[in-house]
């Protein structure tokens, strides 16, 4: 997870963009994402996000993210199997020459697909997503929320998630560490999960906690919460801008297409 | 809402995030989301108005749905302000009348969550706006399908909540209180254009806390003259910090307590600043957490936000950024993650985006505490410069030394008041650096030792990635040495002790500890022979009695009840925390958890002791008591070893001195009147 949710300096056609053109095309990107239950087109919407990054030289950074969806996906598809029953019947997942339980557990056309559908739904919307965040400096992602009328604290507390996402993981990886190191060893799997929750999740919280005094009076002593923000300084709307404004609608006029089609 | 109050927020929405994103390997279409705790317990703690009830839940939502693999994620834009509405309105109805308010206000709230997100998904499914999960699909099926799901999640996140409300409660009651409900009046004339006004002026002045009885500032009159570098001198708890949030004007803008006596900052009465950020832009302050005070995600982008809201000219913002990088030798970082920064360089870029802000006075609390040798002399070198331009400067130090040739001006706290006020020139002249110890250093090569080894490493090589840690690294320790391994930031030391208990597994190279490979064998079982104590024993508590976390370990290592309490006796006898069983640990001094976690790891009796900068953020008479305890450890037979950047520790105590160097031993001396040899 260390990857995702973080901005990361590339010279690239994204992060010369202004920050509303790409909140703008995730949107449509998203609702799209949603709206569609068509394999192919969400397949087609992957390719299309994918090369987004690739163009804006981030390409392997997104690809990051493949093993973990690929595990999901696979669990996905496992546990839609496991419970669906839908449509044509395509195998099973206890193969029938196995005497006895062979034969059991049908692999269904609805459960495949529908498991396709939300995977790549996910992927779709996370690339999409990470195309924003990975390109785009926190203070003008606050700047652009501001001018799409979300009020400056709120603004600020979405900047703080994202920041301390990264240093609150090293945190808990340090915390797991010193558990570790007292002879901990709460096990694997769910109840290995649960049993760690105690002894890791407190001293995050409460080391976390123990940051927003100061974390706070920062924001204050730098008026972060004033934000009168020097004019001229927010990234101007450029080519690159235009070439995804007009991506934009063409994907807008499909949807709206494929709504009324 | 205060600005504590978003950072509160921010920082558990992140947590959520975290759990959230790792909820995602759950394979369902309907996941838990830990989000929702972890904003039920903002809420709780914070207690904001209907308005920031709905603009957390807003916040949540988005978080939620971009990390969200379920059916229709925005969904959680409608559920999570609504989930957030329930558990302010509960909770506020609930908390005066039954003890377990937080568990309530979140289970409901999770509830209502979840099934607003089925309700919203529902509408869009039979709107024909998204798919329905299978032919069959019917709503009552998918309800009943569901219903569980959000029944489970709905008792996991109460649990959650729940559990971490009393920590967190007891955490965020040691600093401020969210409402002011101090009077404030004006009780000076505004005589700020007067530059022959002093920068602080403190009348009279007194501060309790809250939660105290006794005046944490007592009777403060001084006068700080602009253009003046003073060093503030005391021990731990003196009431250093107070002083210095006092100068800043925190306790009377953001703290509740009991404030008597007047304080002018630079001609102006503290009470007529319209709040901090107005105090801002006079007064910047760097405190000792640096990680706190960097808020985004770039060095460059950290400091211009010290720049460009303060209605600067665009070209004047570019200037000053060049500027301000120069002058803090943070140009080759610009573009660094701070997350991914070291001790020194985060704090430097907490000075360079307060110093961005162009204010006439810079206070320094214990900003070098954690900061190795160099590191501590960068900083020292901006104030230099700082002086010789004319700022005010307030320093907290622990180590005055390191002051010496900039201080104007020292002045000493104990028990919250000022008890001296001297030149710098005289506080020096009788200031004595302790004596190192006696004896005469040799190879430790040159020694012949006797007896079986509890530590030997053989040409260890470990690399992160491809940045190679350490390269081929050997040494033995014996039994009964006090050992201490030193080295800048990045020179492979704490590397090197976490292979000692199986942290870290080599990737080339043997590790023999205790007669076991320490390559191979089980973290677990590799702690009861060696324990290892992190630099911040903040890392490890988590129990809310000092006799519970005792417990944890030796309960791990299968150590039965009765042996357990003689033990806990007998070691916070031997660490100075008798009688304090009952206590939370998180509530005691940094000095005393620091000492509570050695009794932690010295309790589970293992031969090797091994703590990771334990001197660190402590003043020296604590430093030392923490020092006398590893002596005696190490003579009652364990082997001690301790990483450190504290020279003149490590040179008081330390009989046995390794030197590390970009991951080699670059010299390994012993003293020849020490214990072993």
């Amino acid at each position: 997870m260390a990857e995702i949710l973080q901005y990361i300096r590339i010279d690239g056609m994204f992060h010369r963009m202004n920050a509303l053109t790409k909140i703008c095309f995730l949107m449509v990107v998203i609702v799209l994402a949603i709206l569609s239950t068509s394999p192919p087109v969400l397949a087609g919407m992957i390719l299309l996000v994918f090369l987004c990054a690739v163009a804006g030289r981030f390409g392997r950074d997104l690809l990051a993210q493949v093993p973990m969806l690929i595990f999901l996906s696979a669990g996905l598809l496992l546990l839609t199997v496991l419970t669906m029953q839908s449509g044509e019947v395509l195998g099973y997942l206890i193969p029938t020459a196995i005497p006895v339980i062979g034969g059991h557990i049908a692999i269904t056309s609805g459960a495949l697909n529908f498991a396709a559908i939300l995977s790549m739904r996910f992927f779709v919307m996370l690339f999409a997503f990470q195309l924003m965040i990975i390109s785009t400096q926190p203070r003008d992602l606050v700047t652009a929320l501001q001018r799409l009328r979300l009020p400056v604290d709120y603004s600020l507390m979405l900047l703080i998630a994202i920041r301390f996402i990264p240093s609150l993981q090293l945190e808990g990886k340090r915390i797991q560490e010193a558990q570790r190191a007292r002879a901990f060893n709460p096990g694997t799997g769910l109840k290995g999960r649960v049993k760690e929750l105690t002894p890791i999740i407190i001293p995050l919280v409460s080391n976390a906690l123990g940051k927003a005094n100061v974390l706070g009076l920062t924001i204050d002593l730098r008026g972060l919460r004033t934000m009168e923000r020097t004019p001229g300084l927010d990234r101007p709307f450029g080519m690159p801008d235009y070439v995804l404004a007009v991506l934009t609608v063409v994907l807008l006029g499909a949807g709206v297409a494929m709504i009324l089609g | 809402m205060k600005s504590r109050d978003i950072a509160i927020v921010g920082i558990l929405l992140a947590i959520g995030a975290i759990l959230r994103y790792l909820m995602n390997v759950v394979p369902t279409a309907i996941v838990s989301n830990p989000i929702i705790a972890l904003y039920c317990l903002a809420i709780i703690l914070i207690r904001p108005n209907v308005r920031d009830t709905i603009g957390i839940g807003i916040v949540a939502g988005i978080i939620s749905a971009l990390i969200s693999h379920s059916i229709f994620p925005p969904a959680n834009f409608i559920s999570e302000p609504l989930g957030a509405l329930v558990c302010m309105a509960l909770y506020a109805a609930t908390r005066n009348h039954i003890p377990l308010a937080p568990t309530v206000a979140t289970f409901a709230a999770t509830l209502v969550s979840g099934f607003t997100f089925i309700g919203v998904s529902i509408v869009v499914i039979a709107s024909g706006f998204i798919s329905a999960p299978g032919e069959g699909f019917t709503v009552g099926a998918f309800i009943v399908a569901v219903s569980p799901v959000i029944l489970l999640t709905a008792i996991a996140n109460a649990v959650i909540a729940q559990v971490l409300y009393i920590p967190s409660s007891k955490i965020l009651m040691r600093g401020a209180k969210g409402e002011d409900t101090q009077v404030r009046r004006k009780t000076m004339e505004d005589e700020s254009n007067d530059l022959h006004t002093p920068a602080f002026r403190f009348s009279g002045f007194s501060y309790t806390y809250p939660q105290g009885t006794i005046p944490a500032l007592t009777d403060v009159n001084l006068i700080i003259p602009r253009g003046e570098c003073v060093l503030v001198n005391g021990t731990t708890g003196a009431g250093k910090t107070t002083f210095c949030l006092a100068a800043a004007g925190v306790l009377c803008h953001e703290y509740e307590g009991k404030t008597e006596g007047t304080l002018a900052i630079f001609g102006r009465d503290v009470q007529g600043y319209e709040d901090m950020g107005d105090i801002g832009r006079t007064v910047g302050v760097v405190f000792d957490d640096a990680d706190a005070q960097l808020i985004f995600t770039t060095v460059e982008e950290e400091v211009l936000s010290g720049l460009e809201n303060r209605g600067l000219k665009s070209e004047e913002v570019k200037t000053r950024l060049e500027e301000m990088l120069t002058f803090t030798n943070l140009t080759e970082l610009r573009y660094r993650e701070p997350h991914s920064l070291s001790g020194g360089q985060k704090q430097r870029v907490a000075l360079a985006a307060t110093l961005a802000s162009g204010t006439d006075c810079i206070i320094l609390d214990e900003a070098t505490a954690e900061l190795d040798t160099a590191a501590t002399e960068s900083i020292i070198a901006i104030l230099t410069r700082l002086r010789e331009a004319g700022k005010t400067i307030i320093v907290v130090e622990q180590k005055p030394r390191e002051l010496a040739a900039i201080a104007d001006r020292v002045i000493t706290i104990e028990h919250g008041r000022i008890t001296k006020d001297e030149t710098a020139e005289a506080f020096f002249a009788t200031y004595k650096d302790e004596e190192p110890a006696s004896g005469k250093m040799v190879d430790t090569t040159s020694l012949s030792q006797t007896g079986e080894p509890r530590i030997v490493v053989d040409t260890l090589v470990h690399t992160y990635g491809t940045n190679p840690a350490l390269r081929g690294v050997s040494l033995t320790i014996y039994p009964g040495e006090l050992v201490a391994i030193i080295g800048e930031n990045g020179s492979g030391k704490t590397t090197l002790v976490k292979h000692l208990n199986g942290l870290l597994r080599p990737t080339s190279g043997t590790i023999t500890v205790c007669g076991m490979n320490a390559a191979e064998e089980r973290v677990t079982r590799l702690a009861e022979k060696a324990g290892l104590v992190f630099q911040n024993p903040d890392t490890m508590l988590f129990e809310d009695t000092v006799e519970k976390e005792m417990q944890f370990g030796m309960r791990n290592i299968g150590v039965d009840s009765i042996t357990a309490q003689e033990r806990i006796s007998e070691v916070l006898e031997r660490v100075g925390l008798s009688g304090r069983l009952t206590q939370f640990p998180r509530a005691m001094s940094r000095g005393e958890r620091q000492r509570l976690a050695i009794a932690c790891v010295v309790a589970m009796k293992p031969d090797i002791i091994i703590l990771d900068e334990p001197t660190t953020g402590l003043d020296p008479g604590e430093a030392n008591r923490i020092m006398h305890i590893l002596k005696a450890l190490s003579e009652a037979g364990h082997t001690v070893i301790m990483v450190s950047h504290d020279m003149s520790i490590v040179a008081r105590h330390a009989q046995r001195i390794i030197h590390m160097d970009t991951g080699t031993i670059t010299s390994d001396k012993t003293r020849t009147n020490g214990g072993r040899v």
